[in-house]
């Protein structure tokens, strides 16, 4: 294992005749921020679900703190807190059920009293205890937000975490 | 027609007979409800983007497929436990049907063959066809296919052949009662078992298709070789 945190190498991957990812090269050291920045179609969100065996490039290597996630994606997971881009989910979750939810799938996470530890630190202003769904596509984004950085020391990837603003 | 039927029936109840209707209508309505419930299972969370979610968890494809799958099996068994306690009731209460329970059970570990069978046939479909809709409509329409075939086979012989092939020819109905017949069963589990592998596979082998990508999944790709 190295002591690189994300290692790319010449990754390709095809969907039908579309090349999405030509040859993609990327290291990112522990500790460093990045933001991995370009237009709609560039490959931004292909590149994470290779990085999370959502999908198989055709060719190339990828590590993630050494390890393929090809051959144990599970172990990438558990390092990685992932906000999909176009997040959606299950239209009767509270944040609550939520955060119990990922907790079922992935221990270790807090499901807090009835107001969010997130608000209490000043950074979420997501009421955790309400019984009813955000209505809002922006707010259960920022529920899904506060249950991923709940699971996840390492790594948080976010896609497009600029759709959250409006 | 229907008052001739009622007819005979009332002439061999007056001479003591038991009657039951055997008819392959219960697999088709609970078939439906299988192969609609089993089409958008996987391939609409797919669709919708919430499998992504899941699968950003440290689990893998299989526990979600198997867990899902075992989820639908489940409820399905609950529907016809609840099917056979009501005539089971309805058996406690009658006097002169001499039927166990057991005997009473067997036509529904028959029916139940029958909906695993179209369940995991339409499981697999999804995982092939472009969407969970184009699924269901497929799995449906051999569903009803089947059912008129198993159906009309029994006026035509030249249907026999292609009766074969219909899941529903090895549905047993009311005559499971009288004893199981453990190839039909057999075959019938067989199949379930191929389609289930199939789409196992397919499953953990391909890529997930997130909204609007849905395209035959036919193609599969290969794992990345280790760069030297």
């Amino acid at each position: 294992m190295t002591g690189t945190a994300i290692q790319l190498k010449q990754v390709h991957k095809y969907y039908g005749r579309v090349h999405a990812l030509r040859g993609l090269d990327l290291e990112i050291q522990p500790g460093e921020i990045f933001g991995f920045l370009g237009p709609n179609g560039a490959g931004k969100t292909t590149t994470i679900r290779c990085m999370l065996d959502m999908i198989r490039p055709n060719s190339g290597l990828i590590r993630i703190f050494g390890i393929n996630p090809q051959h144990n994606p599970q172990a990438v997971k558990a390092k990685v807190g992932y906000l999909p881009g176009d997040l959606k989910l299950d239209e009767d979750f509270t944040p609550r059920n939520l955060l119990k939810y990922i907790r079922r799938l992935r221990g270790k996470v807090r499901v807090p009293g009835r107001t969010s530890w997130l608000w209490r630190r000043g950074w979420i202003w997501t009421w955790i205890g309400r019984s009813r769904p955000s209505p809002r596509a922006t707010n259960r984004k920022w529920d899904c937000c506060s249950a991923s950085s709940a699971t996840s020391r390492f790594f948080y990837w976010m896609s497009r975490p600029w759709d959250w603003t409006l | 027609m229907q008052q001739e039927v009622l007819r005979v029936i009332r002439e061999e109840r007056d001479r003591g007979s038991t009657v039951f209707f055997s008819s392959h209508i219960l697999p088709v309505i609970l078939g439906i409800m299988a192969v609609s419930s089993a089409s958008r299972l996987i391939t609409k969370k797919e669709e919708d983007g919430t499998l992504e979610v899941i699968l950003a968890q440290p689990i893998s494809r299989s526990a979600v497929f198997w867990s899902k799958f075992l989820g639908l099996v489940i409820s399905i068994i609950l529907i016809l436990v609840l099917t056979w306690s009501g005539f089971a009731i309805g058996l406690s209460q009658a006097e002169t049907i001499d039927l166990t329970y057991l005997e009473l059970l067997r036509p529904f570990i028959s029916l139940f063959a029958v909906l695993f069978a179209f369940l995991s046939l339409s499981l697999m479909l999804g995982m092939i066809l472009p969407s969970s809709s184009a699924a269901g409509l497929v799995a449906g329409f051999l569903l009803i296919a089947s059912y008129f075939v198993t159906s009309l086979s029994r006026l035509n012989e030249n249907l026999e052949k292609v009766n074969s092939f219909s899941p529903l020819k090895y549905y047993q109905g009311g005559q499971a009662m009288s004893g199981l017949d453990y190839q039909a069963l057999g075959i019938l589990l067989g199949l379930s078992l191929v389609f289930l592998g199939i789409t196992w596979f397919f499953f953990e082998k391909c890529d997930l298709r997130f909204g609007g990508s849905g395209g035959l999944r036919l193609v599969f790709q290969r794992n990345m070789e280790e760069e030297k």
